[in-house]
């Protein structure tokens, strides 16, 4: 427990749920309220209207998004939202796989009804990227597993480190940052983010720098 | 951490030394699955070989060998399931976009005339129920759904009624609820514990059974019209 207080004050809470145990500390309160905020600004905005104008033409297009294309993606940004709130509470090593995981997929389902070509072959291969680094985050956590006997972060921040939990911080590095779409994988999210419909894909930025942010305080916590 | 703090004294040195040829194997297996991927041009037959990356993340959470462990793989591969059924709807719709179409065209398709297809499957199916019968549990219950299936798909079994599927989802809850009902016992009274296991056993093999022919069903009712 040492380290949690270290970095993110006194633990204010426990909330059991069943397995999937949950902690409350003031940094992650001040990350929940952020999401919390940001979703529900998303949530309650309405699909922008984009205006195109063509060379050539003396005409501005507006283009729209469908009422129900609309009203998926706004489902699939409040799943995200509370992905991001699982991820940023879990006290779970595996949890937060899990949640991470969630996390990208619901990323996905935010553009997956875009009706553009180059929009949708930047979500599948964002897809690509999602199976392949599963392997790097599920396995760092299993490794942790067999190395240390437990997934509880308050238990494993009380732990030495070694160079093979070091190796395994390392996989849990790369999975999550493949997952939230960070740095050397973030060349797919450009032309995403290039879909109609605004409010809803500003979700994608919430995600990765919550992904990152928490990402970098489990790491620190298990060193 | 020595590992010999971990793992518990009764379990054999060479169990324990079974784990770093686990994860070499895993790392082989994303290796050619990797590699498969990077040469691989089609985007269909990309999603297809990552499934090999997949099976390598599963291998690596199988190597801990702990039921944790046991009770961590089914999470993992219902991520893997779902990210690979979102990239499919998703290359789906891309598809369709490409080709400005909005429904599938299905070619016009014959199907292979073998003898096997007929001779084999009720040897086939039976020897799969039969044999999930002896596991019983989940896992018979998957085996023994499996021959079910595989009469249904290929098989054309004649002389049973709609009526009669329908029973057989209704004996599917009931086998269920005689599941909960073994496990409830469990922790009410611990001395009944045998009765309990088999209630237990006895309606997941039945239960899971029937769901995987409900499949079978769905593909003769849907597509076979």
């Amino acid at each position: 427990m040492n380290e949690i207080t270290n970095l993110s004050g006194p633990i204010i809470g426990h909330i059991p749920f069943i397995d999937i145990v949950l902690y409350i500390s003031p940094f992650s309160l001040a990350l929940v309220a952020v999401i919390a905020a940001f979703t529900a600004f998303l949530a309650l905005s309405k699909p922008e209207l984009r205006s195109v104008t063509r060379f050539g033409e003396d005409v501005v297009r507006t283009t729209t998004v469908e009422r129900k294309e609309a009203r998926f993606r706004r489902f699939m940004t409040i799943l995200c939202g509370i992905a991001l709130t699982g991820v940023v509470t879990t006290g779970d090593l595996f949890n937060f796989a899990l949640f991470v995981s969630l996390t990208g997929i619901t990323n996905m389902g935010i553009f997956a009804g875009v009706k553009d070509a180059h929009v949708l072959d930047a979500t599948f291969h964002y897809g690509l990227v999602l199976m392949i680094c599963s392997l790097p985050l599920f396995g760092g956590v299993a490794m942790i597993l067999a190395n240390t006997g437990t997934l509880s972060m308050g238990v494993l921040a009380n732990i030495h480190t070694n160079p093979i939990l070091n190796m395994s911080r390392t996989l849990l590095l790369i999975g999550a940052i493949g997952e939230g779409a960070l740095a050397p994988f973030f060349a797919t999210k450009v032309e995403m983010i290039r879909a109609k419909g605004a409010p809803y894909i500003n979700m994608m930025h919430l995600s990765s720098l919550m992904v990152f942010t928490r990402v970098i305080e489990v790491l620190l916590i298990l060193g | 951490m020595d590992p010999s703090s971990v793992v518990p004294n009764f379990v054999p040195q060479i169990i324990t030394n079974f784990y770093p040829l686990a994860i070499i194997i895993a790392i082989l297996t994303a290796a050619i699955g990797l590699s498969g991927v990077i040469i691989e041009r089609d985007d269909f037959q990309k999603i297809l070989i990552i499934q090999i990356v997949t099976y390598a993340m599963l291998i690596i959470v199988a190597a801990v060998g702990t039921d944790l462990a046991e009770a961590l793989i089914l999470p993992g591969l219902v991520v893997s399931l779902a990210e690979i059924l979102a990239v499919t709807e998703v290359l789906i719709f891309r598809e369709y976009i490409k080709r400005g179409i909005s429904y599938p065209r299905l070619k016009e398709y014959k199907p292979i005339d073998m003898e096997v297809l007929k001779t084999a499957i009720p040897m086939t199916s039976l020897l799969c129920v039969v044999y999930g019968t002896i596991l019983t549990g989940f896992t018979g219950g998957a085996v023994a759904g499996a021959g079910i299936l595989i009469y249904l798909f290929i098989g054309e079994p004649k002389g049973l009624s709609h009526d009669f599927w329908e029973e057989m989802s209704g004996v599917s809850g009931l086998a269920w609820c005689l599941w909960l009902l073994g496990f409830l016992l469990y922790f009410l009274n611990p001395r009944l514990w045998l009765v309990a296991l088999f209630m237990s056993g006895g309606g997941i093999i039945v239960k899971v059974a029937l769901k995987f022919g409900l499949l079978g069903i769905l593909n003769r009712e849907e597509f076979n019209k």
